[in-house]
């Protein structure tokens, strides 16, 4: 066991050795309103343990199709309180339902007043619904990146009637070129050829690699089609499972350092600093 | 030592992976330092007469020379015609081990074939191998199954012979309920693989670590399909005692196969 103990820490270099951002975790609700704290130390006990110098974290409505806008600051404050005490580790998402009212003044209390970096979305609506036209547009004005969940479920599809898929994200890039947009977790579950064939020719579009899918040849064939400068690292719960799928990738040291840092998108953070 | 209870060779339907032949997943299991491997061929699943795929992991053992021992496990198809035959022989022919594909072969895991296969597995010192599946579900091909085993369906099978040595792979989360827990806890031959858990804050490792103890996890990669380095970084997260590394790493295995 010592042999293999000895080849995973020197494998573990990469991560130890380099800058580390996970683009793709979360702050969870408990029910009764409050941080899921216990969840929360569990995740950056991970992130001490693999070397992580920045979480991007968000905290989303996962149920409620409708999520208003109480609900929506409810979740963003809890956010920000652990913004707070994490404040060299945590990065925030403002979490926001396009479709709720308020949801813009929303967006501009998160960045500019709680300095989060960045909006989140869930599956409440397709990303190129025409809904969403506002809330990219105040992205691009407030130029922050807008990381969306994403998935081609083959399994049950009814369970998410909304989720976005390749072909949406494509959409939305096309109609909007300046949109600096993340298609979430790659490796979350889901038809991840699919995902990846429409948004090849759209370079404002970025993946993350988070989720607990560690299928083979799934990073490379990413990297291939993309490039690493358009891969972002990320682990959405799956800590073991997203450190292990980058280092049992077959694509170069370089490549990896570069999905790692985050390079591309390494500017929204140092900006949300700066608020 | 490392004993990877899940591997594969043969043609994936599905989706394109890299490595089918014993000696590319040899070199990729000595490239992460595993010594042994019990390995299917998945032709066997796909094949009408699983005996033929069988037959094609005896002759690629034949002629092997690498440095990864296997442990080669048969397909059988319960609900297929001469099954019991074709079990005797798989014994014969120096099978370790015996995989369904319930799924694949369009019968529930725990019907009356499936328990006398086990049963039957039990009485030739075969261990039997059940897996959810072999690629995550939100994912499969639309021509794949969707079938996985339920809790339910795997205590109604184990619960038909304790002498059979078990192992279970491929559920992101081991709670499938109390009776499955009290019948693999009561005994010392049911193992759990940990190929689709994780650690910290998904906590599937260390459920499962509750659920059934470290005496009772085994380590499987469920290549190629599945990267090999994951499970590694899972056996040191610190979740694990150390003698608990050990055990799920390769002294479990070892014991279910009786070395």
């Amino acid at each position: 066991m010592d042999t293999l103990k000895e080849k995973i820490n020197g494998d573990l270099r990469l991560f130890y050795n380099n800058t580390v951002v996970n683009w793709h975790e979360h702050v969870w609700e408990n029910p009764i309103g409050e941080c899921f704290r216990s969840d929360l130390d569990r995740l950056v006990r991970g992130a001490r343990k693999y070397g992580m110098d920045i979480l991007v974290c968000s905290t989303p409505e996962t149920g409620d199709p409708h999520c208003p806008l109480e609900t929506m600051r409810r979740k963003n404050d809890i956010l920000f309180g652990e913004m707070q005490r994490y404040p060299e580790l945590i990065r925030g998402l403002c979490f926001v339902n396009p479709g709720a009212d308020g949801c813009l003044d929303e967006i501009e209390r998160c960045i500019r007043r709680l300095g989060m970096v960045g909006i989140k979305m869930y599956h409440q609506y397709f990303i190129d619904d025409e809904v969403q036209y506002p809330v990219m547009e105040k992205c691009i004005e407030l130029d922050i990146p807008v990381l969306v969940h994403a998935g081609k479920l083959t399994f049950q599809p009814e369970s998410q009637p909304r989720i976005s898929s390749g072909e949406h994200f494509a959409a939305i890039a096309h109609r909007y070129p300046e949109l600096n947009i993340i298609m979430a977790h790659l490796t979350g579950g889901g038809d991840w050829d699919w995902q990846l064939k429409p948004i090849v020719p759209y370079k404002n579009i970025m993946i993350d690699i988070s989720g607990s899918v560690i299928d083979s040849h799934c990073i490379e064939k990413a990297v291939s089609l993309l490039g690493a400068e358009r891969i972002l690292f990320g682990t959405d719960g799956s800590v073991c499972s997203g450190v292990g799928k980058l280092l049992a990738a077959k694509i170069s040291d370089e490549d990896k350092k570069t999905i790692l840092s985050g390079k591309r998108y390494m500017r929204f953070l140092t900006r949300g600093r700066d608020r | 030592m490392l004993f990877d209870l899940s591997t594969y060779i043969g043609h994936w339907p599905f989706r394109k992976i890299e490595i089918s032949t014993l000696d590319e997943l040899s070199c990729e299991l000595s490239d992460n330092l595993t010594d042994c491997a019990a390995v299917t061929n998945l032709n066997s699943v796909f094949y009408r007469d699983c005996m033929e795929g069988n037959i094609e992991l005896t002759e690629s053992l034949g002629s092997y020379v690498g440095r990864v021992e296997f442990y080669p496990f048969a397909v059988i198809n319960p609900i297929y015609i001469e099954w019991k035959t074709d079990l005797k022989k798989c014994a014969e022919l120096g099978f370790k081990g015996v995989e369904i594909a319930p799924g694949y072969h369009k019968y529930a895991a725990d019907c009356p074939s499936a328990r006398e296969l086990y049963r039957l597995c039990g009485e030739l010192g075969l261990v039997f191998k059940v897996a959810a599946g072999f690629e995550n579900i939100r994912g499969r091909n639309v021509f794949d199954t969707f079938y996985e085993p339920t809790g339910e369906q795997l205590f109604n099978l184990i619960s038909s012979s304790e002498k059979t040595s078990t192992v279970i792979c491929g559920y992101y989360n081991y709670d499938l309920g109390d009776a499955l827990r009290a019948e693999a806890t009561r005994r010392d031959n049911v193992l759990f693989d940990i190929s689709c858990l994780d650690d910290f804050n998904n906590g599937t490792l260390s459920d499962t670590v509750r659920y059934v103890g470290e005496k009772r996890m085994c380590y499987a990669s469920t290549a190629p399909f599945r990267l090999i380095e994951p499970q590694q970084i899972k056996l040191f997260s610190g979740t694990l005692s150390d003698e608990g590394v050990s055990d799920v790493a390769y002294k479990n295995a070892l014991r279910i196969f009786n070395k």
